[in-house]
């Protein structure tokens, strides 16, 4: 059947149907179509009935001619609706590319969808959603491809990066052509992703790419063109070239990779940039490694300017020239080179005169970025505890964190216990010193303390605590209390007596009574708890809560009736479930 | 799925009536669980109960038919919830909470602590109360199998006086479609687009609820995806609104006749029965009830049926989430389809479907009016996990020769209210491109090219063929949505899924 003549009635048909069918009654374009649809209807009966079927709707009125024209169009439609074409002429060939996902796992689509979700769209919660379904292998099923391949374009960039990092490259080598058909030159930091991503799964494909980008790309694609070199000469000449390129993070991006190529021609890029205005650069892109003549290129600049500077009577000139020295300290550090730390220590001596330098910045910030320095050199500490008293106030803290870590408990104890002052008055350096000594002793400040308390906590000297219950320093006592301590026992029963003398102290107390195990702790904290879930604020039970977690198996009738409450909002009785939880996972041990 | 983490429940089912001793082994693993679930937040909310170990006891019967415990919830008592399995195919689910989902979190919850530890549970006696219940639900479904075997009794003259209103439903239904076509597809309209809702509104009023959902296929159309007219798309676009609009005005033309040819018939004789031969019954609205289906003798017993894909989207005209599952039954090869509508106002407690990756093992099948594609339900399913043999079903059910199907395709294509989009089961040789454009080939070198057009709702799916593992892509079956382009007189495939001899590759959701 020859469909040339009903793809043509269609036409018209969709024509007049768009139009509105006011316009068919006696419209010529398909009453021309009439004479060659009776001829082939003369082969095919078929064609004669769709030529009727023109004429009545051609003869229609303004009444009849939607009906018409609505039944013209049924039945061409379902002529063609038989004839539509199938095949596809010319060679088959086969697909290239396949899975290499080594371990499929389709997910129902109740997890899909809200995953695809978070890949595609904006908005809060997106994050969590990710990692949670990374971190159960969801991103196995195929479907999740193409999405995570937009993902990496997501304006949020901690997802992006997420993507880039942990999900695409388990992919391999099946989305090399997605990201390379999607990846732009001139594209911002998704695209810069793209070709890291490229180079991280096969370095050979990506080659080209990084060539042309390092040439072309935008600054955000330079630095990941410049990330993926390596070591070999025409790398070495690309990072010459981008050395000198306009844009800082991709002069920077060349540092970097220049720090690691050990030759003079590096060398000498190198020295020109702490020479120049690129320093800051340099000693950014030197924080990892770097080869030791930069360090002594930098030593001995530092050494000249730290002689020029208290000479300059330009101030602003006097604090550009502090802050070249800043930038040059940086880069003596991670690994300290026994003449770097000798020119520091020198530092150390005159902190004095060098305070004396009071530009922006200035000659404290030198005294500080040199105890950091050292403190940061195995070395250096037990020289730094020594000259403790020689340095300023405002480097007591960083010397105190390097007491805490290193020094015995005794010799801590005796080193730092003279700066527990309770009577030094505000705002001097004694009172400076005491105040960092005592937030420095109450380990549970994880926010001050988080750095250190957690890998070097170990048991304060007793004295320390001895020294509080003799000042009647409550605060002090409880947040240094330990186990089988009598004397603690003996002054939290005075103060359990006296509650007034525990002020806002109770939540501490507390925690006090169960470490060091009293007999009064369940009752105490479950007077307390009670108390506290009777107020109106969440806020108030939820220390107690916590507490109530470190409570023994007695507590747990007490806590359950507790639990039990109905007037209790669901929330504070979830807390205190996981709480009745706890308890009983930890007894039962 | 992850047979080590299937934990199975052997449930013996003694009916006292007929002495017949009934012994059924139903597995239960994650997915069972999810699928049970009502939607995804009471699947979370029951897995997080058993990370916070909030059971407090935890049981099993003797005969392992039933699970039983008790969770610590936010009341003074805890939670008493079972997972009752007496009827295998319709587990019964209980809790003492006020939740108005079923199952709740705290049935979910025991499940799932089913699954991943069944060795926690205690076997212990079920509690009086619990048995007393199981008692009688044992006892409701005897009676309802009695119920259900005595005919409805019909009030004739209220069917009448409905058929009569549906008679005038369509009378206004073809008033509308014939006032579309005199105003042209061109000329629609926000404002247009509007006056026909809210008239079409009156057709539900009819009991045309099928018909007012055509209607509103017609002007959603025109619409964004917030659902508001849209007069900013591009000419290709427009061109392609067009096309499908003049489709849907032939098809809401071809109700007209048709639902009235029908009607009247019923209504010279209301005791006829709804139309079992073609499916217009249900283009009109019908609801059929599973009592209805079995009275037309439309079900199959002992059916098995394979899941192989599986959409869930927010039907705008019809103003409700639709959930499609696409099955294969394994003992005719046929492939059906399962629908739920969760009207945006009930959807929070109509239970959502899921993707299924087991066997669903049905006792009765109710299959709808039709020809391909039918609309199926089931009262009681049992789960069990797939076989080797099961994915062999689906390769014998297949269509190896294209053209014969291609054939099949267009003659149930060229009724006017037949599936448009038919799925079909294609076993085919090759999967390779042509000019870029994807291309199955059957072992007589027959084609269909593969493309993306039609069901916006689903995801893309072609491209995803370039990431099937090599295995996937010669010797197998892919389950294609087809679709007739008018406008490029073409019969294209849209790839939803590869059924190899031990999976089904999902392509879409």
């Amino acid at each position: 059947m020859s469909i040339a003549i009903l793809n043509e009635v269609y036409s018209e048909v969709r024509r007049l149907a768009v139009a509105g069918s006011l316009v068919a009654p006696g419209d010529f374009r398909i009453k021309k179509l009439i004479e060659p649809l009776k001829k082939a209807g003369a082969k095919a009966p078929i064609f004669s009935k769709v030529a009727e079927s023109v004429e009545d709707l051609v003869n229609s009125n303004e009444q009849s001619s939607a009906s018409s024209l609505l039944i013209l169009s049924s039945l061409v439609c379902s002529i063609l609706y038989t004839q539509g074409a199938t095949g596809v002429d010319g060679k088959l060939e086969g697909i290239q590319s396949t899975s290499v996902l080594t371990q499929r796992n389709q997910i129902s689509a109740r997890m899909l969808k809200p995953l695809i979700e978070a890949l595609t769209s904006t908005g809060s919660g997106r994050l969590d959603a990710i990692r949670s379904a990374i971190d159960h292998g969801l991103f196995a099923d195929l479907r999740l491809v193409r999405p995570a391949l937009l993902a990496i374009d997501d304006s949020y960039s901690e997802i992006g990066d997420l993507i880039a990092e942990r999900v695409l490259p388990t992919y391999g080598k099946a989305i090399l052509a997605d990201l390379k058909s999607a990846y732009e030159i001139k594209g911002k930091v998704g695209h810069a992703r793209r070709l890291k991503l490229m180079h991280t799964i096969d370095p050979v494909f990506a080659r080209e790419t990084v060539k042309e980008s390092l040439v072309g790309g935008s600054p955000d694609v330079k630095v990941a063109a410049i990330e993926c070199l390596g070591g070999d000469a025409e790398d070495f000449s690309y990072l010459i070239e981008q050395s000198k390129a306009s844009a800082k993070n991709v002069r920077q991006a060349a540092y970097c990779a220049l720090c690691k190529v050990a030759n003079e021609e590096s060398l000498a890029i190198l020295i020109k940039g702490i020479d120049g205005k690129d320093l800051e650069l340099v000693a950014r892109a030197a924080s990892d490694s770097k080869p030791p003549e930069l360090v002594d290129a930098a030593l001995d600049r530092a050494r000249k300017l730290l002689v020029e500077v208290p000479s300059n009577s330009d101030k602003k000139k006097q604090g550009d020239q502090v802050g070249r020295i800043l930038e040059l300290i940086s880069i003596l550090r991670n690994p300290m080179k026994p003449e770097s730390r000798h020119f520091l220590r020198e530092c150390v001596e005159m902190s004095k005169e060098l305070q004396k330098i009071k530009s922006t910045p200035g000659g404290l910030d030198i005294v500080e970025s040199v105890v950091e320095a050292l403190a940061a050199d195995s070395a250096s500490i037990d020289y730094l505890i020594q000259h403790r008293d020689h340095l300023p106030v405002e480097c007591f803290h960083e010397i105190f964190v390097q007491g805490l870590e290193v020094l015995p408990p005794k010799k801590f104890y005796n080193t730092f216990s003279p700066y527990i002052n309770r009577s030094a008055k505000k705002n001097t350096p004694e009172h400076r010193r005491n105040t960092i000594v005592r937030e420095g002793l109450f380990g549970d400040n994880e926010y001050h303390w988080g750095r250190i308390r957690k890998e070097a906590r170990k048991p304060m000297d007793v004295d320390w605590l001895n020294d509080a219950i003799a000042a009647d320093d409550l605060e002090l006592a409880v947040a240094l209390a330990q186990p089988n301590h009598a004397g603690l026992v003996k002054y939290i029963d005075t103060k359990l007596t006296d509650p007034k003398a525990m002020s806002n102290l109770e939540s501490s107390v507390a925690s006090a009574m169960i470490v060091i195990g009293h007999p009064k702790t369940n009752a105490f904290v479950i007077e307390k708890l009670a108390a506290s879930l009777k107020k109106k604020s969440a806020y108030e039970s939820y220390p107690w809560c916590n507490l109530a977690t470190r409570l023994n198996a007695d507590a747990l009738p007490a806590l359950e009736s507790l639990a039990g409450d109905a007037k209790l909002a669901e929330s504070a009785s979830n807390r205190l479930i996981d709480a009745i939880s706890e308890i009983r996972e930890r007894t039962k041990k | 799925m992850a047979s080590d983490r299937l934990g199975s429940i052997r449930t013996t089912f003694d009916d006292a009536r007929d002495l017949q001793e009934v012994t059924v082994v139903i597995s239960i693993d994650e997915s069972f669980v999810d699928s049970a679930a009502p939607n995804a937040e009471a699947a979370k909310n029951g897995r997080t109960l058993v990370l916070k170990k909030k059971y407090l006891q935890m049981s099993i019967s003797g005969d392992s038919s039933i699970l039983f415990g008790e969770c610590q919830g936010s009341g003074k008592e805890p939670y008493r919830c079972s997972c009752d399995f007496i009827r295998p195919g319709a587990p019964t689910y209980r809790c003492s909470c006020p939740s108005r989902q079923f199952p709740c979190k705290h049935s979910i919850g025991l499940m799932y602590a089913y699954v991943q530890n069944a060795s926690s549970f205690k076997t212990a006696e079920v509690p009086e109360d619990l048995q007393s219940k199981r008692e009688k639900v044992v006892a409701r479904a005897e009676k309802q199998k009695e119920v259900s075997a005595v005919p409805k009794q019909v009030n004739k003259a209220a069917l009448a006086k409905k058929i009569k209103m549906q008679l005038e439903g369509i009378n206004l239904l073809e008033q509308l479609t014939i006032e579309l076509a005199r105003i042209g597809i061109g000329n629609m309209n926000a404002k247009l687009a509007s006056t026909i809702e809210s008239r079409a509104k009156q057709l539900g009023d009819a009991y045309l609820p099928g018909a007012q959902n055509a209607l509103h296929a017609y002007t959603s159309l025109f619409s964004d995806s917030s659902g508001k007219f849209d007069d900013k798309v591009s000419t290709s676009v427009r061109e392609a609104i067009y096309s499908d609009a003049l489709d849907q005005l032939g098809r809401l033309h071809a109700l007209v006749k048709q639902g009235r040819a029908y009607l009247e018939k019923r209504l010279e004789d209301p005791e006829l029965k709804p139309e079992i031969e073609s499916p217009i019954a249900a283009w009109l609205g019908h609801a059929w009830q599973l009592s209805e289906l079995k009275e037309a003798g439309l079900t199959q017993e002992n059916a098995e049926l394979l899941q192989v894909a599986f959409n869930s989207h927010d039907d705008l005209a019809r103003r409700e989430f639709v959930d499609t599952g696409i099955w294969v039954e394994l003992s005719t090869g046929k492939v059906l389809t399962t629908k739920t509508y969760r009207p945006y106002k009930a959807a929070k407690f109509i239970k959502s479907e899921d993707s299924f990756f087991q066997i669903a093992q049905v006792p009765m099948l109710c299959i709808y009016p039709g020809d391909l594609n039918t609309r199926c339900r089931w009262e009681e399913m049992i789960p069990r996990p797939t076989a080797k043999e099961d994915f062999e079903k689906v390769r014998k059910a297949s269509a190896s020769d294209f053209a014969a199907l291609a054939k099949a395709v267009k003659n149930n294509l060229k009724g006017p209210l037949s599936e448009k989009q038919p799925v079909c089961l294609l076993e085919f040789k090759t999967l390779g491109i042509i000019d870029g454009v994807f291309v199955i080939e059957d072992k007589a070198g027959n084609r269909f090219s593969l493309n993306d057009r039609g069901m916006a709702e689903e995801p893309s799916s072609v491209e995803l063929l370039r990431l099937v593992p090599v295995e996937a892509i010669r010797d197998q079956v892919l389950v294609g949505r087809f679709r007739h382009d008018l406008d490029r007189c073409r019969l294209e495939v849209k790839p939803l899924s590869i059924v190899t001899d031990c999976e089904v590759i999902r392509l879409t959701l």
